[in-house]
């Protein structure tokens, strides 16, 4: 069961698997009480943001052009969403800033991803 | 259209996978169902007693402060002895307090004791006898599900008339209406004049089902209302747009003053509010929310590495039939969709038996507890939620990898 998958930069995979390894832990946080507080509806919200960055980064492992494009535009809007919606702290702070420099270098290779899904 | 029929075709295609492996169904799918009964059963209990808190609070009212001897949350050490030798508050001090505050909308002095109620031949001992000054409905929340509140003359009068909750009307007239009927408290007749309304138990130990509210006049001719034994204290509102902390102030000074406290003396009394009760209980509920949010969520996490490996096994036995799809014209998106709705129903089963368990436990605690437990849709849906988000995390990867198959490797793979 090979998949032929384009020459993917060490740099590349290093921030997708530190991705993949957040994403699960923000997985944990959907459940959160800190989250729930802020309302009902917004654990789902959240959730489907971390969903959307796991399969975003999931993209970006097999260097494709939507991966990078759909790990920005969840960036901008989770760190939207948590300045609307006052949830945003020093955690918060921090994911967004990583998450900010990861968008920056996956783009940086936009060029060389594929175009199909 | 043809994307809804594709998909629809997906769906199809899952639910036949998942009825062709029953057993790796059943136990791939238990991890989740534990783990969303986990989390979602502490959810519902924390969420239970916090609401019941709230209900509590709201009934003793946020924006009482209760003028009483020992303080209900102390700073340091409590000093119970301390607290013993304290006097007893008296009703001239409540006129005190009625007369000088500027901040305070109505002002009750009350005492409680227990006694023996008799109606015929039944009757029901250590019943709480609550009396109260006339403005105590306006100070306290609470509803009648028949008959009346005391006038304002009767109370004055100290008229034999009684209020009695619930379970006391319950168990001395079973289904007969108590209004209008009398009652024996302490060897003297009060005549039913109302009903409070069911409440059930409640978290600060301030139910009225289990009471009998007389006025203070009328107290006063069968119990010594003034003595230690009543534990008289006050309960003082505050005005509409007054800060409780502005009131607290208020009434310090007046006590101190009316007391004759020393500028260097400490203070005889303590100023209690609802608010000082109920945060410690709360932080309890959010520490026990946080253990079973934790425990709940790993049990989710590993449940949902268990579908990641299923489906890549299923990925895996179903190569060739791949292969084939996508020779006869079957599109990347397709295969990942067949996929992902296998692994998106699995996790969805999964929660939804977890909710089923959760809300099989809430009846069966609602019958031997006397507690209500509620499964709020809150619950239900981020129950729901996360099976699906789970389900969409660990199996994007397996149904993505079996998407970007080549079919001609895909079909020679058996």
């Amino acid at each position: 069961m090979s998949i032929a998958i384009g020459k993917r930069p060490k740099i590349i995979s290093i921030l997708s698997v530190v991705g993949f390894i957040f994403s699960a832990g923000q997985i944990i946080a959907i459940s959160a009480p800190a989250i729930r507080d802020v309302g009902g509806w917004y654990p789902m919200l959240y959730g489907s943001i971390i969903a959307l960055r796991f399969i975003s980064l999931v993209g970006v492992w097999y260097m494709k052009k939507w991966g990078a494009e759909l790990f920005a535009y969840v960036t901008i809007t989770k760190i939207a969403v948590q300045v609307l919606v006052g949830d945003f702290g020093l955690a918060s702070g921090v994911d967004a800033f990583f998450s900010v420099v990861f968008a920056i270098v996956f783009l940086c290779f936009y060029k060389r991803m594929g175009r199909d899904l | 259209m043809l994307f809804l029929m594709l998909l629809r075709e997906s769906v199809v295609f899952a639910f036949h996978a998942l009825r062709v492996n029953r057993l790796r169904t059943i136990l791939s799918l238990l991890g989740i169902t534990i783990g969303i009964f986990a989390i979602i059963a502490v959810f519902t209990a924390v969420d239970s007693m916090a609401g019941k808190i709230r209900g509590s609070v709201k009934s003793l009212g946020e924006d009482v402060v209760f003028v009483q001897r020992m303080p209900w949350v102390p700073e340091g050490e409590f000093k119970w002895w301390e607290y013993m030798n304290r006097p007893v508050f008296t009703e001239r001090e409540s006129d005190e307090i009625k007369r000088r505050s500027l901040l305070a909308d109505a002002v009750v002095y009350t005492a409680n004791g227990e006694a023996t109620l008799r109606y015929n031949t039944s009757f029901i001992e250590n019943a709480s006898v609550v009396a109260a000054t006339y403005e105590y409905d306006r100070v306290k929340q609470f509803d009648l599900s028949s008959g009346r509140y005391f006038t304002e003359q009767e109370s004055a009068t100290g008229k034999a008339v009684t209020v009695i909750g619930s379970s006391i009307a319950d168990g001395l007239f079973h289904d007969a209406d108590p209004i209008g009927k009398s009652i024996t408290i302490k060897g003297r007749k009060a005549y039913i004049i109302g009903v409070f309304k069911a409440e059930g138990e409640s978290m600060l130990g301030n139910s009225s089902d289990n009471q009998v509210l007389i006025p203070m006049g009328f107290a006063r001719s069968i119990m010594d209302v003034e003595s230690e034994r009543s534990e008289p204290f006050m309960m003082v509102k505050t005005r509409s747009n007054v800060l409780v902390a502005d009131l607290k102030d208020e009434l310090k000074g007046i006590m101190r003053s009316v007391r004759r406290i020393q500028p260097t003396e400490q203070e005889n009394f303590a100023l209690n509010e609802v608010s000082v009760l109920a945060g410690p209980l709360k932080a309890v509920f959010g520490v026990v929310g946080t253990i079973g949010w934790i425990i709940g969520a790993f049990s989710i996490l590993v449940g949902g590495f268990g579908i990641a490996n299923i489906m890549f096994v299923s990925v895996r036995e179903r190569t060739s039939q791949i292969g084939i799809q996508k020779s006869l014209g079957a599109k990347r998106w397709f295969i990942l969709m067949q996929f992902l709705a296998e692994s998106v129903v699995l996790c969805l089963v999964g929660g939804i038996l977890g909710l089923l368990l959760d809300y099989t436990l809430v009846l069966i605690a609602n019958h031997f507890i006397d507690f209500q437990f509620v499964l709020s849709l809150n619950n239900i849906t981020l129950g729901l939620t996360i099976s699906v988000l789970i389900g969409i995390i660990s199996g994007f990867i397996p149904a993505y990898s079996a998407a970007q198959l080549d079919p001609v490797e895909a079909i020679r793979s058996n």
